[in-house]
């Protein structure tokens, strides 16, 4: 699965949606589930409404929410995002919608074709492809594959040589964040390490003889994002994240958001994150950490306004609940 | 779940001070939270006064100013201010060198790839200019003008910013009256006496002089270099960063303008410091930034006045600083803004820009109640990470030079510096590149100004914009470098456009 990114990857390789929605390689996602210790989360790409004067929708529903007292609604029944992704598979009409509804969204791909699609656009700007396995070449006596730069993009790890670490560039070799077990089971992870990897390696080029430093700077913004998907595993992998005792030594980041969130509302973020506030609004949500209070800032709406508000986002969600029946 | 009132809620912020953080602070808590309840009061003491220096801004400011409903042409008019489109350093890499750190880019990327790596390419060779050349908002400080920003992003007017210089004696009343008008209370008074909670120590209230008590629920302490709360009585600490920002005092001194009228701030490096210059429209700020290690105050003054441009207009006065912070900015009840909560020194006008961001951060994390130990980690953790990344910042400018004429940049080039500095100034040398991050004041263009205007040149520029055609790299400098002369001498003189502005925004 890409990630909302594609449009932008898309763009700086050259592969346009349009060849993708045509051969059938793509269909859209707009809120991937996500695996957990509870089950499965829907975390969708856009924001269930945008914010008001800075102010994150979240925080307007929960005043309305204290309000009304209805215990029963949640957070997430006026996503569109979420309304929308249910037609997922419907074929062209969906595109339609989705391309129309100006919301986020990725792409669940065809492997083989979107390979394919990625190996061609690779050959055509000079790239050799072997389809032999990277075990078949013989490496040389310190146990380094012939080449200038080996890049690591599976688990499986190519023979002999310093191993990089997950994330690295270093001796000659740069191992994809990818390597690492989360980002296979977080949808849309390893497509984002793997474009972010290209992006900062091409962002730091240098000559590879002469490259300490920016192997330096690499590693370190590759092993940053790295922690940030790590986070998100915890959150979602810990049976109750917010008693967890070690998230503030293991995972200070996530221990921060979490702190910050339940007491709060706010969702603080660290640099290079790879996944957007919304998505860890819906993650956060989805594993029952509610704050205790929402943003004062939210009071300055009018109640008529507020409730205004929330009808008209109800409704818009029934035309795309509606919309989706149809198909 | 709580969005208003409870028994041990916050609902009334006492203000310290009434400088310029004082009123900024009232004026923005007033806009932002006092339709939701919060009450602002502000005690200030005419009989201390305010620092009275502080005059150059960061683009920023018009974001705070445009968020708390401030009309521009009215706050021109009423704090005399300029517009500014970047600072000039003079004399910082070696004696004879001038560049300027604009509010902007530097020519435009070109395949994915940053300017600056084609303009190193040729940048040894002749023809080829300084990197200033092909910057729009330099090009126009070059040749004092001064047009405001194009909103479309196609346009070469999209690539700067401005903020402003103004009179900061003007602009805290200018700032009390529009906080008045959001409903905040001042009160005129010098506090003699701060009571702390026994059971938790937080402030509970204040008695001033005249023995009125004042008692309030969370206060920012805005009394400047005093730390009246913060440190007086909360014994907060201060992390001391004079190790590597040796600046610790300042003689000012305005004098009658003379010359055309620059939207930007001059610093010229001297000895042991350096003096900054602002225009105004009516008249010309000057200071002298210096270490007391390096240099005496005599000599200070006498360099200041010896590089006046126009008559004095009043004795010189002299200010004393520790350049760091604190190590807690929000401690117990207390929030310190300003002058309080730290100073970095004025090269780069930071600190209105700290003030601007300790009161946003305020804002969105303001407690409902005293039980907000959450929200104050997260308001220091931010408030320090910004701190830290400017501090860095400011040391490049001392330490990226050749200077070797006097013990003071002997010691400054020769230091050791914070290892996050050393390890952006390698990667930079090695090849061009700049190490980024998502949450700091001063992004890429900025650094690439420093690094580049200070003669930290990279070893060779990025391997693709290496292995292309001579001839494509050079139409491009070349076409880039025309097309910013012409916009900018499109542009209006900025005098010229100060003295119609008034009417350009009525009309619009
Ligand atoms: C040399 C120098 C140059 C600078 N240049 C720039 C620049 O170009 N750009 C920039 O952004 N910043 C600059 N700054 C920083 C800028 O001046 C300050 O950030 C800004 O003025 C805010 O000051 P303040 O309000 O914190 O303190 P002050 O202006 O000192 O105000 C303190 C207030 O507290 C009150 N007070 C103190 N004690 C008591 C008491 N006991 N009871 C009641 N009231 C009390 C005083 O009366 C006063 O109203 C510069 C600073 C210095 C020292």
């Amino acid at each position: 699965m890409a990630r909302p990114d594609h449009m932008r990857f898309h763009a700086e390789i050259g592969l346009p949606l349009e060849a993708l929605i045509k051969s059938g390689t793509a269909q859209p996602v707009l809120a991937p589930r996500f695996p957990s210790a509870s089950g499965p989360i829907s975390v969708p790409f856009a924001p269930v409404a945008a914010p008001h004067e800075g102010v994150e929708f979240h925080h307007f529903w929960l005043r309305h929410r204290a309000i009304a007292g209805d215990e029963a609604s949640d957070l997430f029944d006026l996503s569109p995002a979420i309304a929308l992704d249910h037609s997922v598979g419907a074929g062209a009409p969906l595109w339609d919608a989705v391309l129309k509804g100006g919301l986020a969204f990725g792409l669940r791909l065809e492997r083989g074709r979107y390979a394919g699609a990625l190996l061609q656009l690779a050959q055509r700007a000079g790239a050799l492809v072997d389809a032999g396995k990277a075990g078949d070449h013989a490496p040389d006596e310190h146990g380094d594959l012939a080449g200038d730069l080996v890049i690591e993009c599976g688990p499986e790890r190519s023979g002999g040589g310093a191993q990089a670490e997950a994330g690295a560039w270093s001796n000659g070799r740069l191992t994809l964040p990818c390597t690492l077990p989360c980002t296979s089971t977080l949808p849309g992870a390893e497509w984002q390490v793997c474009v972010n990897a290209a992006r900062r390696f091409v962002g730091l080029s240098a000559p590879l003889a002469n490259s300490a430093n920016e192997q330096r700077e690499y590693t370190r913004l590759a092993q940053q994002e790295a922690q940030r998907i790590a986070d998100m595993d915890a959150l979602l992998q810990e049976s109750d994240p917010l008693a967890s005792h070690t998230f503030a030594s293991t995972h200070p980041a996530l221990a921060r958001k979490l702190a910050l969130f339940a007491a709060c509302g706010r969702i603080p973020t660290e640099d290079f994150e790879v996944f957007t506030p919304p998505e860890w609004l819906a993650a956060m949500w989805g594993r029952g950490v509610r704050p205790r209070r929402y943003d004062r800032m939210a009071n300055r709406m009018p109640q008529q306004q507020l409730i205004e508000w929330l009808a008209s986002l109800k409704r818009q969600r029934d035309a795309l609940t509606r919309a989706r029946e149809t198909v | 779940m709580r969005g208003g009132e409870a028994a041990d809620g916050i609902d009334h912020v006492v203000i310290v001070g009434g400088g310029t953080a004082g009123w900024m602070t009232a004026a923005g808590l007033a806009h932002m939270l006092g339709p939701t309840g919060v009450k602002v009061t502000l005690i200030e003491s005419e009989a201390i006064g305010v620092v009275g220096v502080g005059e150059a801004t960061l683009p920023h400011i018009k974001a705070f100013n445009d968020t708390i409903g401030i009309d521009e042409a009215e706050f021109m008019a009423a704090t005399s201010a300029t517009f500014k489109l970047g600072i000039e350093f003079v004399d910082w890499g070696r004696k004879g060198d001038s560049y300027i750190h604009p509010f902007g880019e530097f020519g435009l990327p070109n395949e994915g790839v940053a300017f600056h790596h084609y303009w190193r390419k040729f940048a040894d060779q002749p023809g080829t200019g300084d990197l200033d050349q092909y910057s729009l908002p330099v090009v126009a400080c070059r040749k004092a003008r001064f047009q405001p920003p194009s909103e479309d992003p196609r346009s070469v007017l999209s690539t700067y910013r401005y903020a402003y210089q103004f009179d900061t004696l003007q602009y805290a009343p200018f700032m009390r009256a529009h906080a008045e008008k959001s409903g905040v209370k001042r009160i005129e008074g010098k506090v003699v006496d701060v009571a702390l909670d026994p059971e938790n120590g937080r402030v509970r209230d204040l008695t001033l002089e005249n023995g009125q008590v004042i008692a309030g629920d969370l206060f920012v302490d805005c009394t400047g270099f005093f730390g009246l709360l913060i440190e007086r009585h909360l014994q907060t600490g201060y992390d001391d960063w004079s190790e590597w920002l040796p600046a610790d005092r300042a003689v000012a001194v305005p004098c009658q303008s003379a010359g055309p009228l620059l939207p930007y701030t001059r610093a010229t490096a001297h000895e042991a410091g350096w003096s900054w210059r602002i225009p105004l429209q009516h008249r010309t700020g000057n200071g002298h930034v210096y270490s007391s290690r390096f240099l005496s105050d005599d000599a200070a003054c006498d360099t200041l006045l010896a590089g006046l441009e126009g008559e004095r207009l009043a004795d010189p006065r002299f200010l004393r600083f520790v350049t760091g912070k604190r190590r807690k900015l929000w401690n117990r009840n207390v929030v310190a803004i300003g002058l309080s909560g730290g100073f970095l020194e004025p090269l780069e006008s930071t600190s209105i820009y700290l003030i601007q961001e300790g009161i946003s951060k305020l804002v969105e994390l303001f407690p409902q109640t005293q039980d907000c130990a959450v929200e104050t980690r997260e308001y220091n953790h931010w408030m320090d990470l910004q701190f830290e990344r400017i501090r860095d910042f400011l040391i490049l400018h001392y330490h990226a030079t050749m200077r070797d004429d006097s013990d003071f940049w002997n010691h400054m080039r020769t230091m050791r510096v914070p290892d996050t500095l050393e390890a952006r100034l390698d990667l930079f040398r090695a090849h061009g590149h700049v190490s980024a991050y998502d949450h700091g004041l001063f992004l890429v263009p900025s650094w690439i100004a420093v690094l580049i205007g200070q003669g930290v040149m990279p070893d060779a520029c990025d391997a693709r914009v290496a292995n292309l055609p001579d001839d494509h790299v050079r139409q491009h400098l070349a076409g880039l470098r025309g097309h910013m002369d012409k916009a900018a001498n499109n542009m209006e003189d900025h005098a010229a456009f100060l003295g119609r502005y008034a009417a350009i925004s009525g009309a619009a």
